[in-house]
């Protein structure tokens, strides 16, 4: 009977399956994976202009390989990278826990931790760019008050980078924060009572329960945090002058790619640019993907 | 005792930082309220004067705002029914079931995920124009009715329910239609909200899509019929910010209905078991 | 199965919105009516060009005319996008640093017939601005305003300082020496503004000393060449030497408009397209107005102009060509001063856009057209400014002298411009 079951089970996987993927499938296709191999395909090429275009082989990739500007692009994201994610899963993770207990208020909490998201980008930058102006910011004044002199924020090539990262750090919280939430959600009330009962600590339960139990999300939410830190171009666009001094410090590839494919009508270069950065993305998330086992519980 | 000096600490934490989460937000109310020349002071004023209700006047006859409301609506309602719908689809797929091609399947969702979007816009607009909805409320819809975000999504909340409830549906004669609709997707209700809840974002925060796609400002949704604001040299903010809080509020409200329903309300996960 | 009825119900009916969608939106051209779409980004001049579209309606009743505003960060993305999908508008506005790119591919209808049925006499125009829409002997734009760049001044800091307004008499040492007696450092204010800026910034004072930026036909760059070198040197001493001016990198920090907005600047160059921002700020309205540049060893300033380009795909080229036509008239253009939109590329309507608005003293733009340059053009135009700006940066914050800083702009620029050659 056992065997008949598993025999039921495979051609009734096979087609649900299929037609469960069926949508999604012919969508991103048509909307997302046919573009993306345009653009591999534009990567190699030269672009005359709307859609002519001359093929050049690997020139593109080699006038990469020696570009000042691209390996500095690169340092940027990584640099981006490495201090955002961290910061961004411990902070949205520790709000999130808190925002899950019964205190006075949280619905409150909750949604002031989520305004960021919803504000307008050109408020975001405005007031982002007014705490960090080196002349009348709130941030260097308050420094001033303990004695400290702040540095140019914004216009210091080696201190913007930074200043981007805290905005951007700022505008994820809110995001992940529902996520984390409603990945919370899932652990069952009860482990918390038993532990309660049986005397353990805030620290403890989270460690051993909260933790633990919440791994699919948190995979998840590393997995996009990392994917978006290395395509970061929003907040660098709203708070860097392009013709900043401060910009050869601060821009990411994302940001050089657009420059190029947009704005310098280069559409082959900044193809090559994103390839690039589309491999080192594929690289990280594939070894995420491996390492999936060791430490997501499912 | 402890119990009593934890929550205060917490409130303590929660408190300093919801100042700096929401210091943009209370600026765009006390900027929206200002005249022009209070907006462009150095150093920047925070209080207007006296606040400005003509700079909303302003705003509401200047742009067709009925037209954006409706618009984003349907925008919103189509991106939300297709997403949620097709990624919940998709994701179980990912998560239980069992089929040749089901990782490769996955693989391109994670790759969708990692190409910067502004590659599509083209090739997406050509897509529009061949199917004959260039200017139109399907049009804004077409990028988001399918999501590879959604899928991965909800696929790590299908992973993490267990297996168990499956099993013994699926021993009581119950096929993989009906497990899915009747037992996983009620279990997964906050993934699907939270699902909901990005994409309405999403949505709402598109500004580039609409503009190139739609070429009256009849059609375009609010976060585009408010980029008429910004002049290519002088933006009059307090208008621009009285436009943008206009734009908003129906997004603040729907979270402030939904992150009740999901975090309360929702049946224990397996603890019935 | 009654779920799944539902659900297949949910997703016909998305696909049905879909089509119906499609359906519903038909704007195709009923009975004898053609209608025309006309694209722009300029928001604030839009009311002004509508009007003279209705006047246009007027005339030909047959014919309607959509205007698609699209704001300036867009405008170029979707015009690309438009374009290669067959799509174009009607009747394109077009800017001089892209509209090589347009006609080199052959996406512009070519004007020189339209020209010579309409009688159109080009130097009729303010001279310079067809060049930048003409390619290989044919023009394929029809010149719309021109732009020039003026000495913006607050009339509230020279009363106070006890200075007089700038005028026709300022030199260079004139202006220096005001620039400094207008700063006063304890309250923030300066006197001038020298940011890293070309046209709206140190372009004008090369070319006020017998500068070039470009030269031999735009082929090779003019920047290493003793005029420009004493020009920037002038240029940057207001901030090293005199400190009468923020820092370049404070004014990319908080830019020269916001300062003069905010009563922190004395004076600043600027071009006539902040006359509608600046008319709209009532500080501004009060306090400020506009002067002639001051003269080096000539006078000078940067003109530039947009233009009217139309499809060569044009479903309706007929119809299109009448709209050009009109678009070139008397009547077009003094609609166009009029509502104050900008000063008309048609000569003769600079006194009417400059009376448009009383407040400031127009006029002086009228009479610096004179003597204007016109923007320095070429077909690698923005990757050259690209790399000027980013040495640039580096001259002005005295990592670069100013010989170095134009030995290397001229040599990078002149490597682009062999290459594209």
């Amino acid at each position: 009977m056992k065997n008949r079951m598993l025999g039921n089970y495979q051609k009734d996987h096979l087609f649900w399956g299929y037609l469960f993927i069926l949508p999604t499938a012919v969508g991103l296709i048509l909307l997302n994976i046919w573009p993306a191999i345009q653009t591999i395909i534009l990567s190699f090429q030269r672009t005359i202009g709307f859609g002519n275009t001359e093929w050049i082989g690997l020139a593109n990739y080699q006038k990469l390989l020696t570009d000042r500007e691209v390996l500095q692009s690169l340092i940027n994201t990584l640099i981006y990278a490495v201090v955002s994610i961290p910061s961004i899963i411990v902070l949205s993770l520790l709000v999130a826990v808190l925002m899950n207990k019964k205190i006075k208020g949280v619905s409150i909490y909750r949604t002031i931790y989520f305004l960021p998201v919803v504000a307008a980008p050109s408020a975001v930058a405005m007031i982002w760019r007014w705490m960090f102006n080196d002349d009348y910011g709130l941030v260097n004044e308050l420094l001033s008050k303990i004695g400290l002199t702040g540095p140019a924020w914004l216009s210091d090539p080696n201190v913007a980078i930074y200043s981007v990262i805290i905005v951007g750090i700022w505008s994820a919280i809110g995001y992940n924060m529902v996520l984390f939430l409603a990945g919370l959600q899932e652990i069952p009330k009860d482990y918390y009572e038993a532990a309660d009962i049986d005397g353990a600590s805030l620290w403890q339960q989270f460690f051993q329960i909260t933790l633990p139990l919440v791994t699919p999300t948190l995979f998840f939410v590393v997995v996009t945090t990392v994917i978006n830190a290395f395509q970061v171009f929003d907040v660098i666009f709203m708070m860097i002058a392009p013709s900043s001094e401060a910009m050869l410090k601060t821009q990411s590839l994302a940001y050089l790619f657009y420059k190029h494919s947009f704005i310098l009508n280069d559409k082959g270069y900044g193809s090559a640019i994103v390839v690039f950065l589309l491999c080192i993305i594929l690289l990280i998330t594939a070894l995420q993907m491996k390492l999936q086992k060791k430490w997501v519980n499912y | 005792m402890q119990r009593i000096s934890k929550n205060w600490l917490i409130h303590l934490l929660l408190i300093s930082g919801g100042i700096i989460m929401a210091l943009p937000f209370v600026w765009m109310i006390l900027t929206s309220g200002k005249t022009l020349v209070e907006s462009t002071q150095i150093p920047p004023t925070w209080f207007p004067e006296s606040f400005q209700v003509s700079n909303y006047q302003a705003v509401l006859n200047l742009l067709p705002f009925g037209a954006f409301y409706l618009n984003t609506f349907l925008m919103v309602i189509g991106r939300v029914i297709g997403s949620v719908l097709f990624s919940a689809m998709a994701a179980y797929a990912c998560a239980r079931l069992r089929f040749p091609g089901r990782d490769l399947f996955f693989a391109l969702v994670l790759i969708q995920m990692m190409i910067p979007a502004s590659i599509f816009i083209t090739p997406q607009y050509l897509l529009a124009q061949r199917l004959g909805i260039l200017n139109s409320v399907p049009a804004l819809i077409l990028p988001g009715i399918v999501s590879a975000f959604g899928t991965f999504l909800l696929r790590q909340f299908f992973l993490g329910l267990p297996s168990e409830l499956e099993e013994a549906a699926h021993l009581e004669g119950a096929n993989v239609w009906t497990i899915f609709f009747k037992i996983m997707l009620p279990l997964a209700k906050s993934g699907l909200i939270a699902l909901g809840i990005f994409t309405t974002l999403f949505a709402f925060k598109d500004l580039m899509w609409p503009l190139i796609v739609n070429t009256s400002i009849r059609q375009m949704p609010l976060a585009a019929g408010l980029a008429n604001l910004q002049g290519q040299y002088a933006t009059n903010f307090p208008q621009l910010m009285a436009g943008s809080l206009l734009a908003i509020w129906p997004m603040v409200a729907v979270f402030i209905i939904f992150q009740r329903k999901f975090i309360e309300g929702i049946a224990t996960t397996g603890g019935k078991l | 199965m009654n779920c799944f009825k539902r659900v297949t119900l949910v997703s016909l009916s998305l696909l049905g919105t879909l089509v119906l969608g499609a359906c519903g939106n038909g704007n195709g051209d009923s009975g004898g009516q053609v209608t025309l779409s006309y694209a722009s980004w300029d928001t604030e001049q839009a009311p002004g060009l509508r009007k003279m579209l209705d006047a246009f309606e007027e005339q030909n009743p047959d014919i309607k005319v959509e205007m698609e505003t699209t704001p300036w960060d867009q405008y170029w993305v979707k015009l690309e996008a438009a374009t290669t999908g067959g799509n174009m508008p009607d009747i394109v506005t077009m800017h001089s640093t892209e509209s090589y790119k347009y006609m080199s591919q052959s996406m512009l209808m070519g004007l020189n017939e339209l020209i010579a049925e309409n009688n159109i006499d080009m130097t009729n125009f303010t001279e310079g601005i067809a060049e930048s829409y003409t390619y290989e002997e044919e023009l394929y734009a029809i010149p719309k305003d021109a732009s020039v760049i003026g000495l913006w001044y607050n009339k509230e800091l020279f009363d106070q300082a006890g200075i007089a307004y700038p005028d026709a008499t300022w030199t260079w040492d004139t202006f220096k020496e005001a620039a400094v007696q207008l700063t006063d450092e304890e309250a923030g204010i300066y006197g001038f503004a020298a940011d890293n800026s070309t046209e709206g910034g140190y372009w004008p004072f090369i070319y006020q000393n017998g500068g070039e930026v470009f030269i031999d036909e735009n082929t090779k760059s003019g920047m290493n060449s003793e005029e420009v070198q004493d020009a920037l040197r002038y240029y940057i001493d207001f901030y090293l030497n005199d400190q009468s001016s923020p820092s370049a990198k404070e004014l990319q920090d908080t830019n020269k408009v916001g300062r003069f907005q905010a009563g922190r600047l004395a004076m600043i160059v600027e071009g006539n397209w902040q006359t509608p921002g600046f008319l709209k700020n009532e500080y501004l309205a009060e306090h400020a107005d506009v002067a002639v540049l001051p003269k080096g060893k000539e006078n000078a300033t940067i003109t530039n102009g947009l233009g009217w380009a139309a499809s060569v795909n044009t479903k309706h080229p007929e119809e299109t060509k009448k709209l050009l036509a009109f678009l070139a008239s008397e009547e077009a253009n003094q609609i166009q001063a009029e509502t104050g939109a900008s000063i008309p590329a048609l000569k003769g309507f600079e006194e009417v856009w400059a009376s448009s608005a009383d407040t400031f003293n127009l006029s002086v733009f009228a009479e610096m057209l004179e003597y204007g340059v016109p923007r320095p053009y070429n077909k690698n135009g923005l990757n050259a400014e690209k790399i000027e700006t980013e040495i640039m940066n580096r001259v002005f914050s005295g990592e670069l002298s100013v010989e170095e800083g134009t030995a290397q702009i001229a040599e990078e620029v002149d490597a682009i411009l062999a290459e594209s050659n």
